[in-house]
C-alpha cells in the first residue's frame, strides 16, 4: 500500500519548527549545559569540560536541595488546594447567575491582572507586623494578640507566600471551573430534581462527576504554574528567613547568577523540569483512559 | 490539490527565513551590529553604569560621558544604565550571547570574582605607565587589584556609619551611644510605640552581609576567622537587639534603602546606612535634625568599604576604553564628579582638596573610611556572604544559638575558601 502523505503536516509544519526552535533549544541547551563545568569564565567558549554527572552529585548533596524541594512543594500543595477550593466555591456562587454576577465575576479577574511584583510588594505591606492590614484585623477581633511577622519568621514565611499566590490564583481557577459549570447539560440536573436529589447530592454524583476533565486542567494547569515559582518569592523575601522559603527556581538562580556556577544552576532547573514532565505524563495518561472508559 | 499544499509550505519557510534575517531585525539599540558601519574612524563604546541618570549624581556622570564625546572625535560612549541588581545577570547573558559594554561599573568586592572568571581585561600596563597609584587610598585601590595584577580603577569609596535622629535623643536626653552597651541602653529608652530605637539591614545575601561585617570587625573577628572566640558576640548582638523588640524583626527582609525609609518616617530613632543615603534622608525629611557618628563598637571601632570601581571588559575598544577611564580618574574630572555628586573620591588629593572635613556628616563618614577594612577580596565573596548571612537568620530567628550560628558559619566558609 502506498502511503500518503498526510497534507494536516504541512499546516503544522511552521508551528512545529517554531516549537523546535523557540522550546526545544533552550531545554537542550540546559541539559547540556548541567552535564558541563560552566562558569563565567568559560560560558561564551568551548573550553567547557564534560564532568558526567557531577553537578547532579553536588546538588543532592548540597544542603540546600532537600530544603528547596520540600519548599516547592509545601508551596505548590499549600497554594493549588486553597486557590481550588475557594475559586470552586465562587464558581458554584456565580453559577446561580443574579444581577451583577457578570460585574462581579469580572472585577474578581483584577488580582489576575495585577502584575506579579506589584502584587508581592503589596503583600509585603499587607503582612508587615506593623502596618500590615492582615495583623491589624485578627487583632481587632481579638484572634491573635500579638501581630505575626510572617514574612520574618521562617515557620510563617513560606504561608505568607503562599496566601499571597492564594489571592492570585483564585480568580483563574474560578474562571475555568465557571466556564466548566455553564457548559454543563441542563437536562440531567432537571431530572435528578424530578427525582428528588439534594443540593449535596446533586453536586456529588452529577456536578463532579461531569466536571473531572476541567478540574484535572485546572489543577494540571494550576500545579504547573505554581510550582515553577520564582518572582513571588523573589521580591517577597528572596528565600529568606534562613532559607525558609528558598524554593528550586530562587535556587537556580542562586547558583547560575549568584555564584556563576551554571552547570549547578541548569542540573537544578532541570530536575524542576523532570518533576513537571513526569505531572504532565500522568495528566496525559489519565486524561486518556477516562476517553477510552466513556 | 497536492501541489497547493507544497506552495503553502514554500510560503511559509520564505516568511520564516525573512523573519530570521539578522539585516531586517537590527534598530537604534543594536550598537554591535551597528558599529561596524557606523562612521569610519570612530570606535562606539558602551558604558554599563548602576548610577541612575534620573538622579543628580547619574545626570552628572551622564554629562561628563557627553563632554568626553565632544572633546575626542573618535570616540563615541553611550552611557546605559542598568540597576545594580541586574548587573550580575546582564554580564552573564552579556558574556554567553556577546555584547559585553567596554566600560562596566563594578560593586567592589564583586570585583575579584570577575577578574577571577576572566571576563576582565588586566590593564596592569596601562595603570603602571599612570602613575596614579600613590593618590588613591589603599583600601579601594586594593579591590581592584586580582592575583597581583590591576584589573580596574576605584571610581567611589565611602562606608557605613551611624544616622542619629537628634529629635528623639534630644528628648530623652540621651547621648549618642558609642559602645554597643550604650548602643542597647539608647535603643532600649528610644523604643517606644511605633518607633524603635534601632535599625539595619539584615537581609540575606551580600547587602545584609555589607550591614552586618561591621559588628563582626568590632569584635575583632573577620570573615575569614569567625573561629575566633569573640566572634559570637555580633551574632548575639544584633539577634537580642531584635529580641528584645529595639529592632524590627522585618528587617530579615529589609534592604538598605527600606531601613532609610524607617528612619525618615521617624520609625526607628537610629540606623546603620552609608552616605548615598544622605540626599534621600534630607529629602524625605527636610525638617528632621539628624547626625552621623561612628558605628558603635564592641573593642574597636569598624567599618566595612563599599564604593564602585570601574573595569574594561576583554573587546576590541581597550586602548579607547582607557582613554576614556583614565580621563574620568584624573584628579580633575574625580573632583568634579565628587563635589557634585556628593560622593567620596578614592583619591586623596581629590579628598585633601574638597575640605569635607569641616562638614558635620561628611567629615565622620571620611573618619570611618579611614578606618574601613574592604570586604575579601575574595573572588567568592558572594558565597561567603551568603553563608555568614544565612547563620545570622538562623541566630535571629532562633534556629540556633548565636554560638552554634557562628561555630556554624566558620565551617561552611572554610569549605568555600578552602
Amino acid at each position: 500500500m502506498k502511503r500518503k502523505l498526510n497534507p494536516g503536516y504541512i499546516y503544522i509544519f511552521p508551528a512545529v519548527l517554531i516549537m523546535v526552535l523557540l522550546i526545544g533549544y533552550p531545554l537542550i541547551y540546559n541539559i547540556s549545559l548541567s552535564f558541563k563545568d560552566v562558569t563565567l569564565a568559560n560560558l561564551a567558549g568551548n573550553d567547557q569540560p564534560f564532568v558526567g554527572f557531577q553537578n547532579y552529585i553536588e546538588l543532592f548533596n548540597h544542603e540546600l536541595f532537600p530544603v528547596a524541594l520540600k519548599n516547592t512543594f509545601l508551596f505548590t500543595i499549600g497554594s493549588i488546594a486553597f486557590q481550588f477550593i475557594i475559586g470552586f466555591a465562587l464558581a458554584l456562587f456565580f453559577s446561580m447567575n443574579f444581577k451583577l454576577a457578570n460585574f462581579l465575576r469580572g472585577l474578581m479577574m483584577v488580582s489576575w491582572l495585577v502584575p506579579l511584583t506589584v502584587t508581592a510588594m503589596l503583600f509585603q505591606f499587607l503582612l508587615s507586623p506593623s502596618v500590615g492590614l492582615l495583623n491589624h484585623i485578627p487583632i481587632y477581633f481579638g484572634w491573635i494578640e500579638e501581630p505575626i511577622a510572617w514574612l520574618s519568621l521562617p515557620e510563617y514565611a513560606m504561608w505568607g507566600i503562599i496566601i499571597t499566590n492564594i489571592w492570585i490564583g483564585v480568580p483563574f481557577n474560578m474562571l475555568l471551573l465557571a466556564t466548566g459549570l455553564n457548559n454543563l447539560p441542563k437536562d440531567v440536573y432537571e431530572a435528578a430534581a424530578i427525582d428528588g436529589a439534594t443540593w449535596i447530592q446533586r453536586f456529588r454524583h452529577i456536578t463532579l462527576p461531569l466536571l473531572k476533565p476541567v478540574i484535572m486542567i485546572v489543577m494540571m494547569l494550576g500545579f504547573i504554574y505554581t510550582f515553577k515559582v520564582f518572582d513571588l518569592v523573589y521580591v517577597m523575601t528572596g528565600g529568606g528567613p534562613a532559607n525558609s522559603t528558598q524554593v528550586l527556581s530562587t535556587l537556580s538562580y542562586q547558583f547560575s547568577f549568584q555564584n556563576f556556577d551554571f552547570g549547578l544552576g541548569a542540573s537544578v532547573a532541570n530536575i524542576l523540569f523532570v518533576i513537571l514532565l513526569i505531572i504532565s505524563i500522568i495528566y496525559i495518561k489519565m486524561t486518556d483512559e477516562d476517553e477510552v472508559a466513556s | 490539490m497536492k501541489k497547493w499544499h507544497w506552495s503553502l509550505l514554500a510560503l511559509f519557510s520564505i516568511l520564516i527565513l525573512a523573519a530570521c534575517n539578522p539585516g531586517d531585525g537590527s534598530n537604534e539599540n543594536d550598537s554591535t551590529e551597528d558599529n561596524e558601519s557606523a562612521a569610519e574612524g570612530v570606535a562606539e563604546l558602551t558604558f554599563w553604569s548602576y548610577v541612575n541618570p534620573n538622579q543628580h549624581d547619574g545626570q552628572l556622570l551622564m554629562d561628563m560621558v557627553d563632554e568626553f564625546n565632544e572633546a575626542n572625535e573618535n570616540i563615541e560612549i553611550t552611557y546605559e544604565y542598568i540597576p545594580h541588581g541586574e548587573i550580575d545577570q546582564q554580564v552573564s547573558v552579556a558574556v554567553a550571547g556577546g555584547g559585553l559594554p567596554d566600560i562596566l561599573m563594578i560593586d567592589n568586592p564583586d570585583h575579584a570574582r570577575y577578574a577571577s572568571m576572566n571576563v576582565l581585561e588586566d590593564i596592569t600596563d596601562k595603570v603602571q605607565e599612570w602613575g596614579e597609584e600613590a593618590q588613591y587610598f589603599e583600601g579601594p585601590w586594593a579591590s581592584t587589584i586580582y592575583e597581583g595584577k590591576n584589573y580596574g580603577v576605584p571610581f567611589t569609596t565611602n562606608a557605613l556609619a551611624l544616622f542619629v535622629n537628634n529629635d528623639m535623643l534630644n528628648e530623652k536626653g540621651i547621648e549618642v551611644p558609642t559602645t554597643w552597651d550604650e548602643l542597647t541602653t539608647a535603643s532600649q529608652q528610644l523604643t517606644e510605640g511605633n518607633t524603635l530605637g534601632f535599625s539595619m539591614s539584615a537581609i540575606s545575601g551580600p547587602e545584609g552581609m555589607f550591614q552586618f561585617l561591621p559588628f563582626l570587625l568590632s569584635t575583632g573577628a573577620n570573615y575569614d576567622q569567625l573561629d575566633d572566640p569573640n566572634a559570637y558576640r555580633a551574632m548575639e548582638f544584633v539577634t537580642n537587639m531584635v529580641d528584645e523588640g529595639y529592632m524590627s524583626r522585618e528587617t530579615l527582609n529589609w534592604g538598605q534603602g527600606e531601613v532609610a525609609s524607617q528612619f525618615t518616617a521617624g520609625n526607628a530613632a537610629m540606623m546603620v546606612n552609608g552616605p548615598w543615603m544622605l540626599p534621600q534622608v534630607r529629602n524625605d525629611a527636610p525638617d528632621m535634625d539628624f547626625s552621623i557618628a561612628l558605628i558603635p563598637k564592641d573593642s574597636e571601632y569598624a567599618s566595612v568599604l563599599g564604593g564602585e570601581n570601574l573595569a574594561l571588559p576583554k573587546g576590541d575598544h581597550v586602548e579607547e576604553a582607557w582613554t576614556f577611564l583614565s580621563w574620568l580618574s584624573s584628579k580633575e574630572q574625580a573632583m568634579r564628579f565628587s563635589e557634585g555628586s556628593g560622593q567620596f573620591s578614592p583619591r586623596v588629593d581629590v579628598s585633601d582638596e574638597l575640605g569635607w572635613e569641616g562638614d558635620p556628616h561628611l567629615s565622620v563618614f571620611l573618619e570611618a573610611i579611614d578606618n574601613a577594612q574592604p570586604r575579601g577580596p575574595h573572588p567568592a565573596w558572594n558565597e561567603i556572604a551568603e553563608a555568614i548571612q544565612n547563620q545570622v537568620h538562623n541566630s535571629i530567628t532562633g534556629i540556633s544559638t548565636p554560638e552554634e550560628a557562628t561555630e556554624q558559619a566558620h565551617q561552611d566558609v572554610i569549605e568555600i575558601i578552602e
